[in-house]
Order: C-alpha cells, then sequence, then structure tokens
C-alpha cells in the first residue's frame, strides 16, 4: 500500500535526486525546468469498501474540519495568516461550482496527498499535503466517502491576498523539488502514522527554515514562530519526560485539553484537542501518548 | 515603538532610584489575576487527574477541590483586569490586548465558568462518570478564553 503514490510522486522524486547539483538553479528557472505533472490516471487503484464513519473521525482528527470552516462547515473561508501572505481555506463541500462536487476521487487523493489540483496546478503548503503524503488509500477514500454525505455550500472561495513573489504557484514547483519529500511512516505503527500523518503535529511543533520548510533535524523541537502569538512548545520525549510528562496526562491532554498542572492550552492547540484528538478512540489516543513518548 | 520607549524609561528610572524595580505599573493586578488563575488550575488539576484515572477517584477530595473551584469561579475579579495590563503594553503578562476589545464575550465566559463550576461542585462528589461528565463544560469555559486571548508563557 505505502507504495503507491503514483507517477508524480516517483517522477518527482526522481528529479529530486537529479537536482541536488543544481537545486538553486532549479528555484529561479522551476517552471521550465519542469515539464508539466501529468493527470496521474489512477491513484487509488484497488476496489475499496469506504467506511464513511472512519472518514468523519479523520475529516476532525486531520484538522480539514478546523481549517476548511469558518461559517458553514467544510465551506471555507477561513483566513491563515502568514509569514508570506493571507490565505483563505477553499470550499470542500459537494457543491459543483463553488466546492469539489465535480471531482472524482483520484482528484482528491491527488489533492490531498500530492498538492496538485485536477488543473495540474500546485497548492501552496499551508494545505499540509506534506504530511498527508502518507495517509492510506483506504483514509483517503473514508473521508471522501464521508464529504458526500455532509451538505452542500454555494459559498464561493476567496482569493489568496499574497504579495508577489509569493503569487506565484509556479515557483511552487522549486519549493516542492527542494522540500517534498515523501516519506512514509507504517500504517501499522499506528500512533507515529496519526502524529505524522493524520494529526501532523509538526506542523506546528517543528520549526521552519525561511522558505517555510519544517527543519527535519528539529522534529518536534518547538515554534514560537506561528501566527497570532501562538508558540508551540517542544514536544521532544526526553523533554516531555522531563518536565514530568506521563501517558495519562498526554490521554488527558488529548481528550480534554487540560495540562498536568491543571492549566488548559489554549492558541490553536485547542483546534486539535477539541476538533482533533477529542474525535480518536480512546485506543488511539493512548498509541498517539505513546508514541509521543518513545514508549 | 511604545513598549521600546516605556522600557527605556523604565531602565532610566531604575539607574536613578537603583531600588525595587518595577516591572509596569500594573504588578498587582497581574499578580492578582496569576495567581486567581492558579486557583482555578490547582484545583482543576486534582479533578483532571481523578478525572483522566492518573489518580484513584475519591469522592472528598474530588467535591472539596470542586466546591473550592465553584467559590473562585463566583468571586468577582473585575479589578485584576485594568485597562493597559495587556502583554503589548507591559511585562510579566501573557494576557492578550484582544481581551480589552471584547469584553462581552469575556464576561459571557467568565459566566460560564461560574455555572458549569456550580454543576461540577453539585455532582464532583457522586461517582467517577458524574465528575468525568462535568468537566468538560469547565474545561471548555477555561479552553475558550484561553484559546483567544492568552499567549503561550515561553
Ligand atoms: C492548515 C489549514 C488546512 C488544513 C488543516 C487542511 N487544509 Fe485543505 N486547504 C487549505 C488551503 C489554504 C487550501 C488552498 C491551497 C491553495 O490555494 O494552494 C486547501 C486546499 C484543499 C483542497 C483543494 C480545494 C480546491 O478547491 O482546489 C482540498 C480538496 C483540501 N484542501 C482538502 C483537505 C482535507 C481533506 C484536509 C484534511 C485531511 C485538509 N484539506 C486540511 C488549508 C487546509
Ligand atoms: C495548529 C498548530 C498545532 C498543531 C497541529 C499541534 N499543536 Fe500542540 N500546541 C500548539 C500550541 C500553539 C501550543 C501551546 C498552547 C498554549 O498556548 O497553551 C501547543 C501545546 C501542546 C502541548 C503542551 C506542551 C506543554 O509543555 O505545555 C502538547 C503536549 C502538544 N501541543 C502536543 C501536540 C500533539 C501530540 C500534536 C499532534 C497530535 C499537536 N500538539 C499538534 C499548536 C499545535
Ligand atoms: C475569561 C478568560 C479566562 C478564563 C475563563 C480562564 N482563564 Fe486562565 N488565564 C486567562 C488569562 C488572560 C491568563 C493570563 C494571565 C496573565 O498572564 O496576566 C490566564 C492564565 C492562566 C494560568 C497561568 C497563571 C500564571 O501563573 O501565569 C492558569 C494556570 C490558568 N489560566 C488556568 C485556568 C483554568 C483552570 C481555567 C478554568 C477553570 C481558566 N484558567 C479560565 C484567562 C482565562
Amino acid at each position: 500500500m505505502s507504495g503507491r503514490a503514483g507517477v508524480v510522486t516517483r517522477g518527482a522524486l526522481m528529479m529530486l535526486k537529479k537536482a541536488s547539483m543544481g537545486m538553486f538553479i532549479a528555484i529561479v528557472i522551476g517552471s521550465m525546468w519542469l515539464i508539466m505533472p501529468p493527470r496521474a490516471a489512477s491513484i487509488i487503484t484497488a476496489e475499496r469498501i469506504p467506511n464513511a464513519d472512519s472518514g468523519h473521525i479523520l475529516l476532525q482528527a486531520g484538522g480539514c474540519f478546523a481549517c476548511h470552516t469558518d461559517t458553514d462547515d467544510y465551506a471555507g473561508g477561513l483566513r491563515l495568516d502568514s509569514p508570506f501572505g493571507d490565505f483563505y481555506s477553499p470550499n470542500i463541500t459537494m457543491n459543483t461550482t463553488q466546492g469539489i462536487g465535480g471531482w472524482s476521487l483520484n482528484d482528491f487523493a491527488l489533492a490531498v496527498r500530492q498538492g496538485i489540483s485536477p488543473e495540474g496546478t500546485f497548492y501552496y503548503p499551508v494545505m499540509p499535503f506534506t504530511a498527508y503524503q502518507g495517509m492510506t488509500d483506504q483514509d483517503i477514500a473514508d473521508m471522501w466517502a464521508a464529504l458526500q454525505q455532509l451538505p452542500n455550500s454555494d459559498q464561493s472561495n476567496i482569493a489568496h491576498d499574497l504579495p508577489f513573489p509569493f503569487n506565484q504557484r509556479l515557483l511552487l514547483k522549486g519549493w516542492r523539488l527542494l522540500f517534498f519529500k515523501q516519506d512514509r511512516v507504517d500504517p501499522e505503527q499506528r500512533g507515529a502514522y496519526l502524529a505524522e500523518h493524520v494529526l501532523h503535529c509538526a506542523e506546528c511543533h517543528t520549526p521552519r527554515n525561511r522558505l517555510g520548510a519544517l527543519i527535519a533535524s528539529k522534529h518536534f523541537a518547538g515554534n514560537d514562530q506561528l501566527p497570532d502569538d501562538n508558540a508551540a512548545p517542544d514536544i521532544r520525549s526526553h523533554v516531555l519526560k522531563d518536565n514530568g510528562w506521563v501517558a495519562a496526562d498526554l490521554k488527558y491532554l488529548f481528550a480534554e485539553g487540560m495540562l498536568p498542572n491543571g492549566d488548559y492550552v489554549g492558541g490553536t492547540m485547542v483546534e486539535v484537542t477539541d476538533y482533533g484528538t477529542a474525535a480518536l478512540s480512546s485506543e488511539d489516543r493512548a498509541l498517539l501518548a505513546d508514541y509521543l513518548l518513545g514508549n | 515603538m511604545i513598549k521600546f520607549k516605556k522600557t527605556a524609561i523604565l531602565c532610566v528610572s531604575a539607574l536613578m532610584f537603583s531600588g525595587a524595580i518595577a516591572a509596569g505599573d500594573f504588578d498587582k493586578e497581574i499578580d492578582g489575576r496569576q495567581s486567581y488563575m492558579g486557583v482555578l488550575g490547582y484545583n482543576m488539576g486534582i479533578l483532571g487527574a481523578m478525572a483522566g484515572e492518573k489518580m484513584p477517584y475519591d469522592a472528598d477530595l474530588a467535591s472539596a477541590a470542586a466546591r473550592n473551584l465553584a467559590l473562585a469561579a463566583a468571586m468577582n475579579n473585575g479589578s485584576m483586569w485594568p485597562q493597559g495590563s495587556d502583554m503589548d503594553s507591559t511585562e510579566g503578562t501573557w494576557a492578550k490586548a484582544d481581551l480589552w476589545q471584547n469584553f462581552p464575550i469575556v464576561m459571557d465566559q467568565l459566566g460560564n465558568l461560574k455555572t458549569y463550576s456550580e454543576a461540577l461542585a453539585t455532582n464532583a462528589g457522586n461517582g467517577l462518570s458524574s465528575l468525568q461528565a462535568g468537566m468538560k463544560g469547565v474545561g471548555d469555559s477555561c479552553k475558550e478564553c484561553h484559546k483567544r486571548f492568552r499567549a503561550k508563557k515561553n
């Protein structure tokens, strides 16, 4: 299952290897350097029986609901400020004009895991496809089935407000070449799979370089440069242990949002606990806790 | 800019008087509200440890902590939040300026805290599941306010 990343992925990976010599040049002439990615004919090949119930949980846990909802559920419009400008999440309800109602399952898989639209353009990594790239075919199919069941909204999308040069999507080709790594955690390692690919803890808890890419060597070391004065603390296992965290504390944080000293989390972590980890089963919260503590 | 000027003035006065160095004009209020929050946290810590099954459930201890919480929540803490005591204007606080722009919301949140704490005080002694059920409303009141109006201490 984990090898089924599709033509685009393997192509990009080969490019990445070839690129190691001339990466810098690649950013500059990125648009000429890479041919348009082919519309992957089929990413999800095997027959699957989608489970919409599991899909609803994944949409919550993955932060899709939190980020794609401002007023109407999943209708987008939420402003996301960043050092590069303001992004607005799009409508992902099944509305055929404003949402993604005309899409196929494979269009959806390509968008969520590869950050590529049905037209072949690239999404900004503010949509965390860099984490979702490791989600299983089954989980993608489940989310797609869940989205079909939700009410659709005709709320129109708001254009991102980005200054030049960040408003040039073509630059994303160079960015992907440099920073879009496809490392997949084995879904059998469920705690790790949930943390890295579904709940994407690293997106906030790992510091970024100046081009907005996560610094792999500082995985979970904390990031105090988040929008709106948010600061995500260091959550590496040795730091958590030094601070006295045990599995029961993490499980209660994931269920209720409380810290071991009776304080309650604030900032964007509230969305993670309330919509994300609270939606998981208590078994999954325990696996997540064990993964964080390195047990 | 304003923050910088203020710091500069403080440095100068510190040199002149070389006595107690004041961190800001609202030390007492900030200390007061942080201690107040500390009391809320202390009691929630006990209740949460039981609710999260880190510690065995004890009906008397749960009742006592929940009653303390309800008493604290009912306290009039209005004077602890003077205008100008936000983190952009003064040191030593993690209260966002936004709090003072949204007083009606803050009052609602404090009202919710009071209501849910009273309910918890009535129920916390009636068994573990009753405690667990009552934690949600109180915890949500804490989180709703921290989410918007409080920055992470670091
Ligand atoms: C941190 C916020 C955030 C999260 C979390 C997030 N998205 Fe997105 N998503 C965005 C933004 C912003 C865009 C637009 C990107 C662009 O224009 O390049 C987007 C684009 C999309 C698109 C393309 C829509 C279109 O009209 O082209 C789909 C589909 C999508 N997201 C689905 C999901 C799913 C499913 C999840 C959860 C697994 C998710 N998103 C989680 C912010 C987010
Ligand atoms: C959207 C950004 C974001 C994501 C995603 C995120 N966090 Fe957080 N996290 C934060 C912020 C911000 C804080 C600080 C909260 C506060 O201000 O009280 C935090 C706090 C925490 C804390 C408390 C640490 C301490 O020492 O106080 C833990 C533990 C934690 N997060 C774990 C996780 C885990 C595990 C995940 C993935 C399941 C995760 N976070 C995903 C932003 C995030
Ligand atoms: C109406 C808003 C609001 C509510 C409700 C609220 N808090 Fe707070 N809390 C704050 C603010 C603002 C701060 C930061 C105060 C400062 O630094 O000046 C804070 C700080 C704290 C602190 C850290 C104090 C310190 O020593 O720095 C703790 C602990 C805490 N809150 C616990 C709680 C608990 C537990 C609840 C619920 C039972 C709660 N709070 C409800 C606004 C609120």
